[in-house]
């Protein structure tokens, strides 16, 4: 799985690592989410995502409670419709503010690796499979929501502060970052270069990101 | 980040090349980079194409750099919208010129 001879290039082998870390983490069970809810989630994600095979129904018989299921779909197919009442909706609903993190968490480590398959003409990787055992409830009590947010962080809520509120979401997130982006080391040069490309390039690649997503970031 | 990077190494670019891909954003290989972000999104059906121009601009390892850059603001972008991390006014401030020319008066986060 994730073979560093199919993406040809000096940053394979570091590429194949970051990918085998996020199918490990979706399969192990998370703060508040078992391996086999993660996996189920990311599944419902990349469903809802691809606009493939399958559908809304489908995603019915995964087990998962009705707010879960539409959090995953959400952010994995449309993201750029989440508010925050929908937000507060899905806690009502019953949905933790720490599980919802999670989610977004989990769908968005996944696109990373999905996306980066697709945009190479390469097939999607099979979701691994769950691990057993029972969620950590490893959360950092010192997240709030801040008033214009809509899910908990440790401090103001920030790109790198976002999966704050649960630290191994949060690590896992810099991992793939440093791997497909660059580090906190490489941001502050301006003059940068990775496999060919000058930091300028590389921005404009995120800006174009951006805007076609709508997002600011 | 990109006028920062451009303006720190003397490189000339049209940011507004970003929100309209008729523009060239004057860097090189910018147009196939800008057509080839939206192909990998799925914006439009031409992957091969782009994939192919933008192979013989800049390279097949450029290529497989630039699909890691899109896939990781697929990334940033789904936990920013999902998290709801707000434009703080500094931060608008800041960006004033790239807001304007880049048409986001109106995004949140």
């Amino acid at each position: 799985m994730f073979d560093p001879a199919v993406y040809a290039t000096p940053s394979a082998p570091e590429f194949a690592v970051s990918f085998r870390n996020v199918w490990a983490s979706v399969a192990r069970p998370g703060a508040t989410w078992t391996g086999e809810e993660r996996v189920a989630i990311a599944r419902i994600g990349r469903i809802a995502r691809e606009k493939a095979a399958g559908s809304p129904e489908s995603m019915l018989d995964v087990g998962l409670p009705p707010p879960v299921i539409q959090a995953s779909a959400v952010l994995g197919g449309d993201p750029g419709r989440v508010r925050l009442p929908w937000v507060k909706a899905l806690n009502e609903a019953g949905l933790s503010p720490e599980g919802y993190v999670e989610i977004v968490s989990i769908v968005s480590r996944v696109t990373v690796v999905d996306t980066f398959h697709r945009s190479l003409g390469l097939p999607l990787i099979e979701l691994p499979d769950p691990e057993s055992g029972d969620p950590s409830g490893e959360v950092d009590a010192r997240a709030r929501t801040n008033s214009r947010a809509f899910a908990p962080t440790v401090g103001p809520p920030m790109i790198p502060t976002a999966l704050s509120a649960i630290p191994a979401e949060m690590a896992a997130m810099a991992d793939i970052q440093d791997t497909m982006y660059m580090t906190g080391d490489d941001m502050a040069d301006p003059d940068f270069q990775r496999d060919g490309l000058h930091r300028t390039q590389i921005e404009l690649v995120a800006a174009r990101t951006s805007r076609i997503n709508e997002c600011f970031y | 980040m990109l006028s920062w990077s451009a303006h720190k190494t003397d490189r000339e670019v049209d940011l507004a090349a970003i929100g309209k891909p008729s523009l060239d954003p004057l860097l090189e290989g910018g147009r196939a980079l800008v057509d080839y972000v939206a192909s990998g999104l799925g914006a439009d059906d031409h992957l091969l194409r782009s994939y192919a121009a933008l192979t013989d601009e800049l390279g097949s390892m450029a290529t497989t750099r630039a699909a890691a850059v899109l896939a990781a603001f697929e990334m940033f972008n789904r936990v920013a919208d999902g998290i709801g991390v707000p434009v703080t006014r500094a931060r608008r401030e800041k960006s004033v010129r790239a807001i304007s020319e880049l048409g986001l008066e109106d995004i949140a986060h």
